[in-house]
């Protein structure tokens, strides 16, 4: 049954995508041209950010550990507030310049091809073990529901064929398009059926703490079973999880599909709600699943495990649910990292690219790429979710450049080349070398970085005169209020 | 001389206070205990829970001043083919 609910998603996801076959240009493949409403975009965001290896890989943290997992639901909000802040001028200039990823906005902000190289190489390589994780993901539940029938990497390579399908023909139009119906599912469906395993399992959700309360208390607080760090290292791994998770390319340029700012900061204020009801049931039941030995002892499978032995729609729609996170995700990985190798590495390295070439080479990345990351998740998935917290302590030294980019004109490229090169390096020597002081203060690589970042550019900023360019760019934001404007439905009605 | 602080940073502080509430190692200290049970459910996850809504909440008002503030319907001209060479090195990719 899992399998042909599983094959009946795939046929819609084609289907609703018909549609969305051929791309007019390069623009309409990198970011649909702003033609997404609220619901899209929430959807979107929601969608994109909650994986499938949550269920899989995460599940370490979840049922393993129990309530330490429920830091994601703190870094998300941390996320979508750092979002909803930088919307409104991303968004402008984006449409203005008709932006595509981080690294051409840091190219439009700080005028510098290397900064944009730079950016958009930080994302493609901190990026792509998510991916890993997805298709390992991806190949375990459908594994997972066929009852051993179809192999790991039989079903990796379905779930690749699909996402390529969609992917390579529509570009983003299709990645939302499908959000739309995978967030859609994921959310109605898929907390549902997370809090009917719940009830049918423990009773209640007071049933299921108290259960784990008796046999298991550790593991109803911070920072779980056979597991002793400081408590900095919670407050670190919020931090640098979410503020590496709003420089992520595949979460950025949500911000850049929209049809308008309105439709934009709306999607933002409905998605955290959707994200904390979601990271709810899912953490609920993960920590009532550690009072299975089973599940305990084999984190994993726990979630398909408690579906299964639940009976067999439950496990159908458990299935199609991590299949839906899954999909939604690598669309949207593999998407934005085509769009980084071609915005911000072959635009960069030849100017005379033309537009037809630009789609043919983001297509050529889409099925690379797919392929070559399929092939490092056959090769298993122990620490993977070690070397994806890594990402994060990487990819925030965007972070400073981003922000004082966007808010504080005397930021300038040399401040942000040297920050993004001296706090990588920071970063990732200190969570690499793992120097006794990590463990003392609990303080994670990407916190030291990201201080070294901040104060590079800070300083070289007072150092140096305000970029001439500058002005106009905020000049552009200015005339932009000063516009008389209209709602949608009030510009319908005057014409 | 007055002194006016944009809405934005006013938010941004509120949302800052209540991740503070969840993260901060001190407070998070106090927190991070099962008694009292609140919702069938510990106090850690209940008080993730309560201020992760208290976070919605905030959005929801921050939107609504942005709406009244007129921050909400702008709309911006694309830049013609001189200002995209000049500021970023490329006309149009024909």
């Amino acid at each position: 049954m899992s399998l042909t609910f599983i094959i009946v998603f795939f046929a819609i996801i084609i289907l609703i995508n018909l549609k969305n076959i051929g791309v007019k240009d390069y623009q309409d493949f990198a970011t649909s041209k702003g033609s997404f409403g609220m619901l899209a975009v929430s959807l979107a965001v929601f969608a994109s950010w909650y994986t499938g290896s949550i269920f899989t890989a995460w599940s370490d943290f979840n049922v393993g550990l129990g309530f330490i997992g429920m830091y994601v639901m703190i870094y998300t909000s941390l996320m979508l507030a750092l979002m909803y802040s930088i919307s409104e001028k991303v968004y402008l200039w984006g449409k203005k310049y008709r932006l595509s990823t981080l690294g051409e906005l840091m190219d439009l902000r700080y005028r510098s091809k290397t900064l944009r190289l730079l950016t958009g190489l930080t994302g493609i390589v901190f990026v792509s073990p998510w991916l890993i994780l997805e298709w390992i993901a991806i190949g375990v539940v459908i594994h997972y529901a066929t009852a051993g029938a179809v192999s790991l990497f039989w079903g990796m390579l379905i779930g690749m064929l699909v996402v390529l399908v969609y992917v390579v023909t529509g570009g983003m139009r299709s990645v939302i398009t499908a959000q739309v119906f995978q967030g859609s599912y994921m959310f109605f469906i898929g907390v549902g059926v997370m809090f009917y395993l719940i009830y049918y399992n423990f009773g209640s959700l007071d049933g299921a703490m108290t259960l784990l309360s008796e046999k298991f208390p550790d593991a109803l607080t911070f920072p779980g079973p056979g597991w002793d760090p400081p408590y900095t290292y919670w407050t670190s791994l919020v931090i640098t999880s979410g503020i590496g998770a709003l420089v992520l390319p595949y979460v950025f340029n949500k911000l850049l599909v929209a049809d308008s700012v309105r439709s934009v900061k709306k999607g933002l204020i409905l998605a955290p709600i959707m994200a904390v009801i979601f990271w709810a049931a899912f953490s609920f039941l993960g920590m009532g699943a550690h009072t299975f030995d089973f599940a305990r002892n084999n984190p994993y499978e726990a979630y398909m495990w408690i579906a299964q032995l639940t009976g067999p729609i439950p496990m159908a729609l458990m299935s199609v649910l991590i299949v839906a996170a899954s999909i939604s995700s690598t669309a949207a990985i593999i998407q934005s990292i085509s769009s980084l190798i071609t915005t911000d590495v072959s635009l960069v390295i030849n100017r005379k690219i033309t537009d037809k070439q630009s789609i043919f080479i983001s297509r050529v990345a889409v099925v690379v790429i797919s392929i070559t990351t399929m092939y490092v998740a056959t090769l298993g998935q122990e620490q993977l979710i070690f070397l994806a917290l890594y990402t994060y302590q990487a990819v925030v030294l965007l972070f400073p450049v981003t922000l004082l980019g966007l808010f504080w004109k005397r930021a300038n490229k040399v401040g942000a080349i040297i920050s993004i090169v001296l706090g990588l390096s920071v970063s990732l020597y200190i969570s690499l070398a793992e120097p006794a002081f990590l463990a003392d203060f609990g303080w994670q690589g990407g916190i030291y970085g990201m201080l070294v970042a901040f104060t590079i550019i800070i300083i070289d900023g007072f150092l140096r005169p305000v970029d001439s360019h500058v002005e106009k760019l905020w000049k552009d934001i200015e005339m932009a209020k000063e516009r008389p404007h209209l709602r949608k439905d009030q510009k319908e009605d005057v014409v | 001389m007055k002194f006016k602080v944009h809405h934005n940073i006013i938010f941004l502080i509120i949302i800052t206070c209540l991740i503070a509430l969840m993260i901060h190692p001190s407070i998070f200290q106090w927190a991070n205990r099962i008694e009292p049970w609140i919702l069938g459910i510990p106090f850690s996850a209940f008080w993730l829970i309560l201020l992760n809504f208290c976070i919605c909440g905030t959005f929801i008002v921050w939107y609504y001043t942005d709406t009244v503030k007129g921050n909400i319907d702008i709309d911006i001209e694309q830049a013609t083919e001189e200002e995209l060479n000049e500021l970023l090195g490329r006309g149009g990719r024909k």
